[in-house]
C-alpha cells in the first residue's frame, strides 16, 4: 500500500517552480485591497470569492462542522476590520491565513476552559491516497502515523502541504521563527519515515 | 553516521524541497558526492516526502522565497569577472610577453632615465614626470 503512495511522476526533488502569475496575482490582491481601503465594498467581495474556497479548506480540518461558517465570517470580518493595517509585507493571501490561525486558536484557548476540549487538526485524504489504500486498516494505519507528530508539527505539514505555503510564510503564519519550523518540519518527516520503515519490515 | 553528518540531515530536506539557499546547497551537493550514508538518508526522506504529497496535499508549488535573490547574482558576476581577468592575465603572461627593458639617457638633457621596453608588438617608451 505504503509504495503505491510513493509513485508521484509530476515531483521532481529539489526543483524550484516558479510562476510568472505570482506578482501578477500579488498585484492583483493589493488593487484590490487598495479599493476597499478607500470604502470600495465590492473590491473586498472579489477578494472573499477568490480566497474563500482556500480558507474554508484550511478551516474545515480545524472546526467543527457545525462551526465551519461561522469562524468562516469571523475571519472575514477581521479581515474587513483590520485592513487598514495591513503592511504589505507580506502576501494578502499570508495574511488572511494568520488571520484564521490566530482565530482558530482564540477558538480552542476558550473552549478548553469551557469544555476542556482539544485542538482539532484532522487529515483529509486525498482522492490519490483514498485511492492507493485497498483496505480501511491501511488508512487507519497512515491516520495513526501521523497522529504519533506533535500537534505543531501537524500545523507545520497541513499549512506547507495542503494550503501550499512555502516555509517562510508558515512560519509568518503560525508566529513562529523561521529556524523552528524549519526543524519542526524536519522532525515531523524523520518521524514519519521511522514509522514507514517500521511499516515496511512488518 | 559521522557527527559532521547529523548537522546537515535537516538540510537534505530543505534541498528536497527547494528551501535551501544557494551556497549551503552547493555545499551539500558536494557533501552528498562523497557520502554515501546521507545519500541514502536524502532518499528516505524523499519517499517519506512522496507519500506525504499522496496522502494530505501537493504542497506550495509557487516559491517566491527560492528566487536567485540580486545579490547572490551580483556576487556571481563578480567572482565570475575576477576569474576572467585573472585568466586572461596568465595567459599574456605565458604567451612570450617579454619585455627588454634599457635604461637611456635622454637627448633633452634630462638626469633621469627613459626606460625603453621592446615588445613583442613594437616599442614602447615610459618617460618618467619631470620633477
Amino acid at each position: 500500500m505504503i509504495t503505491r503512495l510513493e509513485n508521484d511522476t509530476t515531483w521532481k526533488p529539489g526543483a524550484v517552480r516558479r510562476s510568472l502569475l505570482l506578482p501578477w496575482r500579488a498585484a492583483e490582491d493589493r488593487a484590490e485591497l487598495r479599493a476597499a481601503l478607500s470604502g470600495d465594498r465590492s473590491a473586498f467581495e472579489t477578494l472573499m470569492e477568490r480566497h474563500a474556497d482556500a480558507l474554508r479548506s484550511f478551516l474545515s480540518n480545524k472546526v467543527h462542522a457545525e462551526q465551519l461558517d461561522d469562524m468562516q465570517q469571523d475571519v472575514w470580518l477581521a479581515c474587513w476590520q483590520g485592513v487598514a493595517t495591513f503592511d504589505g509585507r507580506c502576501t494578502f493571501r499570508t495574511w488572511l491565513f494568520s488571520i484564521a490561525m490566530n482565530k482558530v486558536r482564540n477558538h480552542w484557548k476558550s473552549r478548553a476552559r469551557t469544555q476542556h476540549e482539544q485542538p482539532l487538526l484532522e487529515f483529509h485524504l486525498s482522492e490519490a491516497a483514498q485511492q492507493a489504500f485497498d483496505r480501511t486498516e491501511s488508512e487507519e494505519t497512515i491516520r495513526a502515523m501521523l497522529n504519533t507528530l506533535s500537534h505543531e508539527q501537524r500545523e507545520v505539514l497541513d499549512l506547507y502541504y495542503r494550503s501550499e505555503f512555502n516555509l517562510p510564510e508558515v512560519a509568518k503564519i503560525l508566529n513562529r521563527n523561521l529556524n523552528t519550523v524549519k526543524y519542526q518540519f524536519y522532525r515531523a518527516h524523520e518521524c514519519l519515515a521511522e514509522n514507514l520503515d517500521r511499516e515496511v519490515r512488518a | 553516521m559521522k557527527s559532521s553528518c547529523q548537522n546537515i540531515n535537516q538540510d537534505l530536506l530543505l534541498e528536497l524541497h527547494g528551501e535551501l539557499g544557494c551556497w549551503k546547497r552547493v555545499a551539500l551537493l558536494w557533501h552528498l558526492q562523497r557520502c554515501p550514508e546521507c545519500r541514502q538518508h536524502k532518499a528516505r526522506l524523499e519517499k517519506t516526502t512522496l507519500v506525504l504529497r499522496n496522502v494530505i496535499g501537493k504542497g506550495p508549488t509557487l516559491r517566491p522565497a527560492t528566487v536567485l535573490r540580486l545579490p547572490v547574482v551580483l556576487v556571481a558576476v563578480f567572482a565570475a569577472v575576477l576569474i576572467a581577468g585573472l585568466l586572461a592575465n596568465r595567459s599574456v603572461a605565458s604567451s612570450g610577453f617579454k619585455t627588454n627593458a634599457t635604461a637611456t639617457h635622454s637627448a633633452d638633457g634630462c638626469d633621469a632615465p627613459k626606460i625603453i621596453a621592446k615588445t613583442p608588438c613594437g616599442t614602447a617608451a615610459m618617460v618618467p614626470k619631470p620633477k
